[in-house]
């Protein structure tokens, strides 16, 4: 896994946390506020770059190596 | 009714503690750590137990009646990116140097990473002291919001009390499996009737549609951010939650992760359990703001209860208090036992290798914690519960050291002992200056104290460890290998 790939997409992710464009919109859709949906959006995303960055081979290598020492 | 369904719940996750004794192998390692055999699921559910305390439910739904919409971003969506990238960047190279290492306790690894048992003595006693407020809060919140549903019926003593005394049972029982089973089922059980009371009053209200355009209509300003929030204060905000990276509950948990591979699914699911539980709390505040106008002070933090008794009394309030009870006590648990855990490893036991000896010192540990804290729950104001932030600060302002101990070769015991006192003596100044300012920011910039504090421990890290020795390159190496 690309080390500066992960590092900018993590600084992405941190930044657009940030719905500056959406601080006074009132819009309401589905029922829901439109600031609220975006970070649902955003809690969504988050689970799947966790799952992304999970998937590499560094917590598969750490458990073989648990099981050598053992 | 209301009583009997949390006499019922009392009971039920008591029982779970009772049968995890069964299992219970009577070694310090498996009470103090279940052997490390915690598999994916229940490492969540602790993880997640443990770190959502009953703010999750009553506090945001408090302050989404004060703010409005934006609490959401300011404390929820922070959380869920920031805790689970501590989760990966540090939780699992502490699992991987704990199993390897043997350690038990944050104070075993910083005191051995730096060769320095005066790392460990500076260390111990804040890290008590923060999570000291912080068990108060528990203890004296669950006897209030108890009184309050049950309109009196049941006194704040008494309900702290069973609290108290079914935490006392299952975690001296079962020891951290009874605990983190107990914290799996608390946890289940939060998240669903938050979503129960959420569907139930939502259908009394006609509807989220009808509910929110009424909101629209009576109280515009709930649907933004606007003056409520400022852009300066959600981006510092996000400090808060590096506070997971110094908890010392939450470094018990992961230790006691079975694989590394176990971490996955709480990483990847931590941000949806966190919109599961923070969404509905937040739309409650929001339509309590229309249905239950001009609430001011603490009236206003029982926003929930007071929208419970109005459309739901009886059945879904014992529900609602069940709710509010496993919230409480699946962070009381771990917080309890993680401190009788450092007590007994760090100070009254370490040197003790009877492993029953072991056991029996933890288990007075947790009894004579829980009994202190029991009494002053009695005697604290309520002033205590503004200790919640400053404790989340304090342990926020710790994280480089972690940071350090875990990526930096060239820090040495001089810097971390310099950040350390940078945190006390930071926290304790701010403290004082922003006690009586609600919504306090530094000199009313916008900036959390949080991020003034992080900024200066990282800072004393780094000149501390730079004006020092360099540490043995050799020793050190031992803590970097393939992590």
């Amino acid at each position: 896994m690309n080390r500066a790939l992960v590092g900018l997409l993590l600084v992405a992710l941190l930044v657009v946390r940030h719905d500056l464009w959406l601080w006074d919109d009132a819009r309401l859709i589905v029922g829901l506020p439109i600031t609220l949906v975006y970070h649902l959006g955003y809690c969504l995303v988050a689970a799947a770059v966790m799952a992304w960055l999970t998937s590499g081979g560094r917590l598969a290598a750490l458990d073989a190596e648990a099981d050598a020492e053992r | 009714m209301t009583v009997t369904i949390i006499a019922l719940y009392l009971a039920t996750v008591l029982s779970i503690g009772l049968f995890s004794h069964r299992l219970l192998k009577a070694t310090g390692e498996d009470w103090f750590l279940a052997t490390r055999s915690i598999g994916p699921f229940l490492l969540l559910m602790s993880l997640f137990g443990t770190h959502m305390t009953a703010f999750s439910l009553l506090g945001a739904s408090a302050e989404a009646y004060r703010r409005g919409v934006g609490v959401f971003a300011l404390m929820a969506s922070s959380s869920a990116i920031v805790a689970p990238l501590v989760f990966w960047f540090v939780g699992v190279r502490l699992w991987s140097l704990g199993k390897r290492h043997g350690y038990t306790t944050q104070v075993q690894f910083f005191r051995e990473r730096w060769q320095s048992p005066a790392v460990g003595y500076a260390l111990f006693p804040l890290l008590v002291g923060l999570l000291v407020p912080y068990l108060l809060v528990g203890v004296l919140g669950g006897g209030v919001t108890l009184a309050q549903i049950t309109e009196g019926a049941i006194p704040q003593w008494a309900g702290s009390l069973a609290i108290v005394a079914v935490v006392l049972g299952y975690v001296t029982l079962g020891g951290l499996r009874g605990t983190a089973w107990a914290n799996a089922f608390q946890t289940c059980v939060f998240m669903l009737l938050g979503a129960l009371t959420f569907g139930w009053i939502v259908s009394r209200v006609g509807g989220l549609e009808v509910a929110m355009q009424r909101v629209a209509a009576e109280a515009p300003q709930m649907l933004v951010r606007g003056e409520a929030l400022s852009p300066l204060k959600m981006a510092t905000y996000a400090f808060i939650p590096l506070s997971v990276g110094m908890f010392p509950h939450i470094f018990m948990h992961w230790l006691t992760a079975r694989r590394a591979s176990s971490f996955r699914l709480p990483m990847i699911a931590y941000p949806l359990c966190i919109a599961i539980v923070w969404v509905p709390s937040v739309l409650l505040g929001m339509i309590g703001k229309v249905e239950i106008p001009g609430l001011e002070g603490p009236a206003a933090s029982s926003v929930l209860v007071q929208m419970i008794q109005l459309h739901a009394p009886g059945a879904l309030a014992g529900l609602l208090a069940a709710g509010v009870f496993a919230a409480i006590m699946s962070s009381l648990d771990s917080q309890v036992l993680a401190l009788g855990t450092m007590f007994t490893k760090d100070l009254l036991a370490k040197r003790v290798v009877d492993e029953r000896k072991l056991v029996r010192t933890g288990r007075l540990c947790v009894i004579g914690i829980l009994g202190v804290t029991y009494l002053l729950s009695l005697v604290v104001s309520s002033q205590i519960f503004k200790f919640g932030i400053w404790s989340f600060t304090g342990y926020a302002g710790l994280f480089p050291i972690v940071v350090a101990a875990l990526f930096w070769r060239r820090s040495t015991a001089v810097g971390a002992l310099a950040a350390i006192a940078t945190v006390a003596v930071l926290w304790v100044v701010l403290i004082v200056d922003g006690w009586s300012v609600p919504g306090y920011t530094v000199g009313g910039t916008g900036v959390m104290p949080v991020a003034v504090i992080v900024a200066a421990s990282s800072l004393a890290m780094v000149v501390g460890s730079l004006a020092s020795r360099p540490p043995e390159r050799s020793f050190v190496a031992r803590f970097f290998a393939d992590v």
